[in-house]
């Protein structure tokens, strides 16, 4: 039997952060995944990062003539977004290839940061 | 609002069109000071006629000869806009605070145990009025040991700002595309490090106003001391 799901109250609070991945070769989702994970753990231990839950919502590919662009929506705990912020700019490499990410905004809802940035 | 500049970039239009995006108010593009001619000159007013954001250059000098350092210090004064120099050793940093000619001592803990600046170069620091970077590029681009070793040597330079008043810059030292970060995220970034936002703030803008303020100065400087003020 399914569970029923948590009354509003009892839900954690969350904040979506949009972002542009820009890479010199080609990233699938679940290395984006891997990678955003790893910067998290790098920078603030696997105590801390397990307080963030960071979870990736979406990723899409952007057609770019210099180099691959992905632009994603990650969420995370509300409180964190500076933390995950932090973590993603000081993302330098990627499998001995240059990566960099920079975050366009956070926000509390997803509608709301699609129709600010176009992420979705 | 407050201008934010990022203090040492490489030549590249990129870089230049990127930190527009970010909305920089300027930048400062270093040459190696043995490539540096006067064709590399006219390149960067070009550069500079391309771009709206307020374009300085300087050499970067990276030796390790103390002899050599001084002499390439005398030859390049008057030509460009500042002169940078590179913390390879002890020796270097001495030297390098020693002359008031240097406008920037680049990554003095870089090779070293410590910060590579101690409580006398420190107060020939703030002597001198040379202000010291710390290069962003180099917490990115390490892991692990190395990143912590040298965020700790940071946290010491950081600690001997306070108590002798010099000034500190925060560059992101880029070279390609990939290197260049946005002033909030530099903002964030420093966080790693043992500084509050308001100080990080101040590494980017305000004591990098202090140094073009100095650039001005010198420019209209007939001798050390002497200027034309015009009306």
């Amino acid at each position: 039997m399914k569970l029923k799901i948590l009354p509003p109250t009892l839900r954690e609070k969350k904040r979506y952060i949009g972002f542009d991945l820009y890479s010199q070769n080609e990233i699938n989702k679940d290395e984006i995944i891997i990678l955003l994970w790893n910067s998290l753990i790098n920078t603030y231990g696997e105590l801390e990062s397990s307080k963030i839950n960071l979870w990736l919502i979406n990723i899409k590919k952007i057609e770019n003539p210099n180099r691959f662009q992905y632009k994603g929506i990650v969420k995370c705990r509300r409180g964190y977004e500076k933390k995950v912020i932090t973590a993603f700019s000081s993302i330098s490499q990627f499998k001995k290839k240059r990566v960099v990410i920079h975050t366009c905004g956070t926000s509390g809802t997803i509608k709301s940061l699609d129709k600010k940035y176009n992420l979705l | 609002m407050t201008a934010f500049y990022d203090f040492d970039i490489a030549p590249n239009e990129e870089i230049i069109n990127t930190l527009e995006d970010f909305n920089y108010n300027g930048a400062c593009i270093f040459y190696d000071s043995d490539e540096y001619n006067e064709k590399i000159k006219s390149s960067f007013l070009e550069l500079n006629d391309s771009t709206n954001l307020n374009l300085y250059h300087g050499i970067r000098i990276n030796e390790t000869n103390p002899q050599i350092l001084s002499k390439k210090i005398q030859k390049y004064y008057q030509k460009v806009d500042l002169i940078m120099v590179n913390g390879t050793n002890t020796k270097i940093n001495r030297v390098a605070c020693e002359s008031p000619k240097i406008d920037i001592l680049n990554h003095p803990y870089l090779n070293q145990n410590n910060s590579g600046i101690n409580h006398v170069l420190a107060k020939l620091i703030n002597e001198n009025n040379i202000t010291v970077s710390i290069d962003l590029n180099s917490i990115l681009h390490h892991r692990g040991y190395y990143k912590s070793k040298i965020l700790s040597q940071i946290n010491q330079l950081l600690m001997l700002k306070r108590k002798y008043n010099f000034k500190t810059i925060i560059t992101t030292g880029s070279t390609t595309f990939y290197d260049v970060r946005s002033p909030e995220e530099i903002l964030l970034l420093s966080k790693l490090m043992d500084m509050n936002e308001e100080e990080a703030k101040k590494n980017i803008s305000d004591n990098v106003t202090d140094i073009i303020e100095n650039i001005t100065i010198r420019k209209q400087s007939i001798v050390d001391g002497v200027r034309i003020i015009k009306n």
